[in-house]
Parts: structure tokens; C-alpha cells; sequence
């Protein structure tokens, strides 16, 4: 007021005309101000949704969703493989090689509101070189809702969890290497990995916890390990398995599960003691604890034969234990296998020898879609003592 | 001139003038202060129609980690993620799949895609403000927006998650 109004203007007017003057500007400022505050508070609020497309990898347009949405993803992976191995019979060897591990395609499409399609081709390379197509998933599936779906074709076996959970893309695993008991089956795997059939699975949820279950009726073992029935069943029998995993909500990231699965092999006339069936049944559990930075699973499976050309039962069994701790881009793990095969058993006998691995190794994210693995094997067969090392390079695009 | 009625204008005016004076510095404050503190208030929305009237931390994860695929009304769940960047997508990666940064939730929904749990990575918005507008049209649409940077919320439904806000919701 003093310094608007100062006193001592000799004429009243004068000053009162100042002051109103004065006042008008005043009022004037304040409208203004008042404005500003407003337009501010618009502003504030779209300011940062006006920064515009991020160049993030997500999608940013919504599809009119009138046609199949068709996505495509892969994997690769190239390595080198180096292996010296003492022989059960004194010799000793010493192999080393680089190794193109193929290309496997996914593709998926979401063909209507419930009706999802996912195909998994490997393009891979026989012992020979020559290109081999494997066509190892294809699958049709219906969603009825959260509790039951049901999926038709090819797919990966109600077995465990890696089988559910690591497919044929090596970039999805920690290690190089699959666990001994999961190898595919035309690689000397002791388990029925594919199916072709159908696949019921759902999840069942309560306030602990989320139950997940998976099980299928398919077509079942063929006569010899590698045989995967694709198109024609060798016998009347359909092979059922089921597995039930639990998650707890009190524990992210852990979880543990059964599984059971009931086969017939067909016999095989002209191989000693497969003049018939076997009774295949197929037993396990697994325990999970994957919430970052820790890694840790645990399975065990046990496969029964029942011979019904000599009314014997043998008992195969296996599993492995794996570690891994990352720390920033580095993960380094371990893992110990171990199959054990009866002597006598009619399907696995003279074609997979007992098998203890330690496996030691370090996983590298070279990008957040390419590792480098670095990983040391010790292997014990009965027919030699190994060490092996790989280099492995595994991507997904 | 009457002097007492001068002074008596002179003081009214003068008041006038004071109060109009303090009025514009606290208008001023008050616009710095609207610059300086925005707080985020991280909301869920769904379409209007969607009957869901309450949403926890556990249902938000089994939601956006497709274990949750079809409401209880009938349509099915489709996810609309956050602006890379955003305080909405801050929020959902902290809060709902604990992690640090874009490219592990990037990864997890490929890793999912390959394990049949969803046929493509979800969709994303440019801003909070699309989200809303997509939602409005997507009757099983679910989106993390921060309200602070929407002013309409018309055709979707507000559903505040405990621990999601960070202005202690």
C-alpha cells in the first residue's frame, strides 16, 4: 500500500485515481493468474501423454481383430563341443567340433476370441549333415475358459516340469544342456517327451494358492525308444498321463507337482523277450523355486516295465537337482543327473546305458535375447568316463 | 472535500488493493506448487460393463500372467500394457511381476507365448489417456492408468488395488 499509495500527494484525486488505476491492473493479474492455473493444470496432466510413441518393443496398434493375428518367433543356437572320454575298454578318445544346432520356429496365431493355434517346426542337421525337418509341435486349442482347455495334435507329454517348461529352443534354459532324463527321445531319452493326441489342461484357483493340471490321452510309446506314433497307433491302447502342479501365493516363484503316466508297448516279434506287451508306467515329482536371483528344481521319475513275455517287473529311474544364482548378467549354475537302468529291462536295455553327470557352467546375457554359455560335464557311462566342455551361443527372434 | 470520507476511500481502496495483492502472490505459489508436486495415482480401470467390482494385488498377477484368461461375466481378458516408461508401467513392474526393467516383462510374455499361455505379446497404449479410451471399447479390456493424467474416465470403471497407488490408496 505504501508503495502504491504513498502519502503526501498533494491532490486526493489525483491518488484515488492512482489507486484505482492500481487496483484495475491488480485485478487484471489476478484473472490472468487465475487462467494460467487452470490451463496449467490441463497441461500438467497431458504433458507427459504428449511425449509420444515409445520405440519400446511392445506393439502399439490394436488390430480390428477381423482376420488370424499371426506371430512368429525362433530360436537358435550354435556352439562348439569339445569331449575327451577314457573308454571302458582302456582306449581314449578326443573329439572336438563346432556345431550348428538349427533353427526352430514357433509360430502361434490367435484364430478367434477362444481358439489359439501353435506350431514349433525344428530345422536341424542329422549326424550325416543332411537337413531333417522336425514338425515337434502342432497344436489346435480351445479355451473354455481359466478351469478347462483342451488342445489337439502334437505337443510335449504331461511329464515334469522341465518338459513343460523348457521346449526345444535352448536360449529358454539355463544350461546348454537338457537334464539327462529329458532327452529327446530320437537323442537316447529314457521318456515319451512328445505326444500326439489330445491335451486337457486348466488352472484351479483358490485364495493359497493357483493348482495347474495338464493331462493327456494319446496314442502312445511305438515298439522301439525313438518311435513317436505320429500317424497310426501300433496298438489298440491309448497312452494317459497327468500332472498336477501346485503354486502357493505365499511363496512367489515356488511350486511343486506329480505326475502320472500309464502306457502298453506294442511287442516287438523277433527281439528276445518282446514276443509282448510291456506295461509302461511312469511316476514322478518335481519341486520348483525360480524367483530372481535364485534358480533351483528338482525331479525324479520312475518308469516301471512290466514284461508280459516273461512276467517280470523292472524299475528305471532318474532325475537331477539344478542351482543357478544371477547376478546382474551372469548366472552361474550347477546341476547333478543320474539314470539308472535295470540290466534287464525289456525296452531300454542294450540301447541306454546308466548315465551320472556334474554339470558346472555360466550363463551370459549378451543382449537380452542372445547368452553366451560357457559349461564343463563330467560324465559317467558304462562305457566311459567323460569330460566335456561347450561353448554355446543360444538366441530367440 | 470531506476529509473523513476521503480518508475512508482512500483506506477502502488501499484494502482492496492489498487484499487483491496478497491474492495474486498465493494464486502465483499455488501454480508453482501445481508445477513442482504431481503425485501419480495408479488405478485399475476395466470396461463399464465388466461386473468386477474388486481387484487385489493376487488377482492383478494371475490377470497379466495369463493365469487368469476369461472373466466371470464371459469375456475374455485382454491385457493393455502401459506406456514404456510411464508410472503405470513402473507401477506393473514393481508391483504386479517384480521386476526392474521392461525387457524381463518383454521376455516373460515371449517365454509365455512358447508355452501356449498366449498366442502374441499383449498390446500397449501411447498414454494413460488411450488406455481409457481403449478400454471403453473393449468389454474384457483391463489397463493400469495413473488417474493424475486422465480428466475423463468415461465407459470404464475405476477399481483402486491396495499397495498399487503410489499416493497410499
Amino acid at each position: 500500500m505504501v508503495a502504491f499509495a504513498p502519502l503526501g500527494f498533494a491532490d486526493d484525486g489525483e491518488r484515488i485515481s492512482q489507486l484505482e488505476r492500481e487496483v484495475a491492473e491488480l485485478k487484471r493479474i489476478v484473472n490472468r493468474l487465475v487462467d494460467e492455473n487452470q490451463e496449467l493444470k490441463t497441461t500438467v496432466a497431458e504433458v507427459s501423454e504428449g511425449a509420444g510413441t515409445s520405440a519400446g518393443a511392445f506393439s502399439s496398434v490394436k488390430s480390428a481383430f477381423s482376420t488370424p493375428k499371426l506371430s512368429i518367433h525362433g530360436f537358435g543356437h550354435i556352439q562348439y563341443d569339445y569331449s575327451q572320454a577314457d573308454n571302458s575298454d582302456a582306449t581314449s578318445s578326443d573329439t572336438n567340433a563346432f556345431k550348428n544346432g538349427g533353427v526352430d520356429l514357433v509360430i502361434t496365431s490367435q484364430i478367434s476370441d477362444k481358439i489359439s493355434f501353435l506350431n514349433e517346426t525344428l530345422f536341424e542337421f542329422g549326424e550325416d549333415g543332411a537337413n531333417i525337418l522336425d514338425v515337434e509341435r502342432v497344436l489346435l486349442k480351445y479355451a473354455v475358459n481359466d478351469r478347462f482347455n483342451i488342445a489337439a495334435g502334437r505337443g510335449h507329454t504331461a511329464l515334469g516340469y522341465w518338459n513343460q517348461q523348457f521346449h526345444h529352443g535352448t536360449w529358454l534354459q539355463t544350461t546348454a544342456d537338457r537334464p539327462i532324463i529329458y532327452r529327446f527321445e530320437d537323442d537316447g531319452g529314457i521318456l515319451p517327451v512328445h505326444y500326439v493326441g489330445l491335451e486337457f489342461s486348466g488352472n484351479i484357483e483358490n485364495d493359497g494358492g493357483t493348482l495347474a493340471y495338464v493331462a493327456n490321452i494319446a496314442n502312445g510309446r511305438g515298439t522301439i525308444v525313438d518311435e513317436v506314433q505320429l500317424i497310426e497307433d501300433d496298438n489298440d491302447s491309448k497312452m494317459f498321463s497327468l500332472m498336477l502342479s501346485y503354486e502357493p501365493e505365499s511363496i512367489e516363484g515356488f511350486g511343486f507337482g506329480v505326475n502320472v503316466l500309464h502306457d502298453i508297448i506294442p511287442s516287438k516279434l523277433g527281439t528276445t523277450n518282446r514276443g509282448a506287451e510291456i506295461d509302461e508306467l511312469i511316476y514322478g515329482g518335481h519341486l520348483y523355486y525360480t524367483a530372481s536371483p535364485y534358480e533351483v528344481i528338482v525331479e525324479v521319475q520312475v518308469i516301471d516295465h512290466y514284461n508280459h513275455a516273461t512276467n517280470l517287473d523292472d524299475t528305471v529311474f532318474g532325475g537331477y537337482v539344478q542351482l543357478a544364482y544371477q547376478v546382474d548378467d551372469y548366472k552361474p549354475y550347477f546341476r547333478f543327473d543320474w539314470l539308472s537302468i535295470a540290466d534287464r529291462d525289456p525296452f531300454f536295455a542294450g540301447s541306454v546305458p546308466d548315465e551320472t553327470s556334474y554339470t558346472t557352467g555360466l550363463r551370459y546375457e549378451l543382449t537380452s535375447y542372445a547368452a553366451l554359455k560357457f559349461e564343463y560335464r563330467y560324465v559317467d557311462t558304462d562305457e566311459a568316463k567323460k569330460n566335456e566342455l561347450t561353448i554355446q551361443s543360444s538366441f530367440v527372434f | 472535500m470531506n476529509y473523513r470520507n476521503k480518508f475512508f476511500g482512500i483506506a477502502s481502496l488501499s484494502i482492496v488493493a492489498l487484499a487483491l495483492l496478497l491474492v495474486s502472490f498465493s494464486l502465483a505459489q499455488e501454480v508453482q506448487e501445481v508445477q513442482l508436486e504431481v503425485k501419480s495415482d495408479i488405478i485399475v480401470i476395466v470396461n463399464i460393463d465388466n461386473p468386477v467390482s474388486h481387484l487385489s494385488i493376487v488377482d492383478l498377477k494371475r490377470i497379466f500372467k495369463g493365469k487368469r484368461k476369461v472373466w466371470d461375466s464371459g469375456p475374455i481378458v485382454t491385457l493393455w500394457l502401459p506406456s514404456p516408461g510411464s508410472e503405470s508401467m513402473q507401477t506393473l513392474l514393481s508391483k504386479v511381476f517384480d521386476y526392474e526393467d521392461e525387457d524381463d516383462l518383454n521376455k516373460f510374455y515371449l517365454i509365455a507365448i512358447f508355452q501356449q499361455k498366449f498366442s502374441d505379446i499383449p498390446m500397449s497404449v501411447k498414454s494413460d489417456r488411450d488406455a481409457v479410451k481403449e478400454i471403453a471399447l473393449d468389454k474384457g479390456g483391463i489397463a493400469l492408468v495413473d488417474a493424475s493424467k486422465v480428466s475423463s474416465f468415461d465407459g470404464v470403471k475405476i477399481i483402486r488395488v491396495d499397495g498399487l497407488s503410489s499416493s497410499g490408496f
